[in-house]
């Protein structure tokens, strides 16, 4: 008998400390930027095997849960590493499957962010800057262009699953593979407006991360085994 | 001679562009409503979200996202290949109101106060790129009225860009609805004070 409360502890504990996070528990990002991919990318310019594409951004909006103060902080995306398999022509669609690439989100009390022109350039360190927030490493990414047709043509969005390796929010990942999903438009010439020269594509995304959750006191073997005493 | 050479430099002066302007766009975050065929059109409600460093094209005040909302009214789909669906005919409003929060679970809230701009969805195109729940939109809007139009010069009205990213991932999704709307609308270029002179001040740089 004892050994079946036991069993039977031993088994709740599992189910409690394995609960799947729900929708609710996903910690989200909103923001907005440009990338460039080295040879350059869209308005009729291809993406060569091996080229190197980056994305840089400023969060608008963030969960609660990252700690950060609106107006007294600013929070900037950089996205970088990311190395292009050169793509495969898809009807009107331009499919390209990325490989590496990391993600690194800062805050910083310094609201200096300057997408410069031409890049790589000296004013993407103000993308770097700060208290680093989230780092994670890529285990998928993808980009499709909208390349011809009568509309539309410019029109993309990528998509990508993160490995969290570092910062503040990793650690609400507590160490899941794949903890993060990063999603968002791409629009490049003609279409991207307020393009600085240098870069190639427009980006408003978001960043979702999984946050482990607090199970309470539930989840605490004496609470469990408060769940047997009466 | 003279007073035709000030006069050219006069103009020239009121109507420069002025210095490498930041980046201006107004973000926002909501929800749509996605017509279900033909002639059907697309309601979507969102939120304000440039809470962060990006400027907007009109000055905001308070807390961004509380205060102002974007709403989309009656974007008609017009055709659908089941790939790219092409709208066109909707409006667009900009709404500035400090005494209603703003509720997804009612998209009446969305719609109450000041109309500070309203403008028409010239045309709009979503595609869905088939993998991966890729999706995205981009379209055009002309800015006719709203409290707050004539702060835009006329020439700054037309053709802002309507940029979308679109999700219908549950993480993202609010309970009756169907896509969420993360994106922005943005001029050409960004909007700049005009820059009031006296003759005499002009002189003086001569």
């Amino acid at each position: 008998m004892r050994l079946q409360t036991l069993a039977s502890l031993a088994l709740a504990l599992v189910l409690v400390s394995t609960v799947p996070a729900n929708a609710e528990n996903f910690i989200l990002m909103d923001y907005s930027g440009y990338a460039y991919e080295t040879g350059g990318l869209g308005d009729g310019l291809p993406s060569d095997i091996g080229d190197v594409l980056v994305l840089t951004g400023v969060a608008d909006t963030y969960d609660d849960l990252f700690g950060v103060q609106p107006s007294s902080q600013e929070v900037t995306v950089y996205i970088y590493d990311l190395v292009s398999d050169g793509g495969v022509v898809d009807g009107e669609f331009l499919r390209i499957a990325y490989s590496g690439g990391k993600i690194a989100v800062y805050e910083d009390a310094v609201l200096n962010h300057d997408w410069g022109t031409n890049p790589p350039n000296p004013e993407l360190s103000t993308f770097t800057d700060g208290q680093l927030l989230f780092e994670g490493d890529f285990t998928r990414f993808n980009l499709d262009l909208k390349i011809a047709g009568s509309f539309g043509v410019g029109a993309g969005a990528y998509s990508g699953d993160i490995d969290g390796v570092g910062g503040t929010a990793a650690q609400l990942c507590d160490g899941a593979e794949d903890c993060a999903y990063t999603f968002g438009g791409a629009f490049s010439k003609p279409i991207a407006v307020q393009l600085p020269d240098g870069y190639d594509i427009q980006i408003a995304g978001t960043l979702e991360v999984d946050a482990a959750v607090p199970v309470g006191p539930a989840g605490s073997f004496s609470a469990i085994k408060s769940l047997y005493q009466n | 001679m003279k007073n035709l050479f000030l006069t050219t430099v006069a103009l020239f002066v009121l109507s420069a562009p002025g210095a490498a302007q930041a980046q201006q766009w107004f973000d926002f975050n909501g929800q749509a409503l996605t017509p279900d065929a033909i002639g059907g059109t697309l309601e979507m409600v969102s939120t304000i979200t440039n809470d962060g460093s990006i400027e907007t094209p009109l000055p905001l005040t308070g807390s961004i996202s509380d205060r102002y909302t974007l709403v989309i009214n009656g974007l008609q789909l017009l055709s659908d290949d089941g790939t790219m669906q092409m709208y066109a005919g909707g409006t667009i409003q900009i709404i500035e109101d400090d005494t209603t929060p703003a509720d997804f679970g009612d998209m009446s809230t969305f719609s109450d106060g000041t109309v500070i701009l309203e403008g028409t969805i010239q045309q709009f195109a979503r595609i869905d790129f088939g993998v991966g729940g890729l999706v995205s939109g981009e379209g055009s809007v002309d800015w006719t009225g709203g409290s707050r139009i004539n702060e835009i010069a006329p020439a700054d009205r037309l053709a802002w860009a309507l940029v979308v990213s679109i999700s219908t991932r549950a993480s993202v999704l609010i309970d009756g609805y169907d896509e969420n709307w993360n994106g922005k609308v943005e001029p050409g270029d960004p909007i700049v004070s005009d820059g009031a002179t006296t003759w005499g001040q002009l002189k003086k740089t001569y």
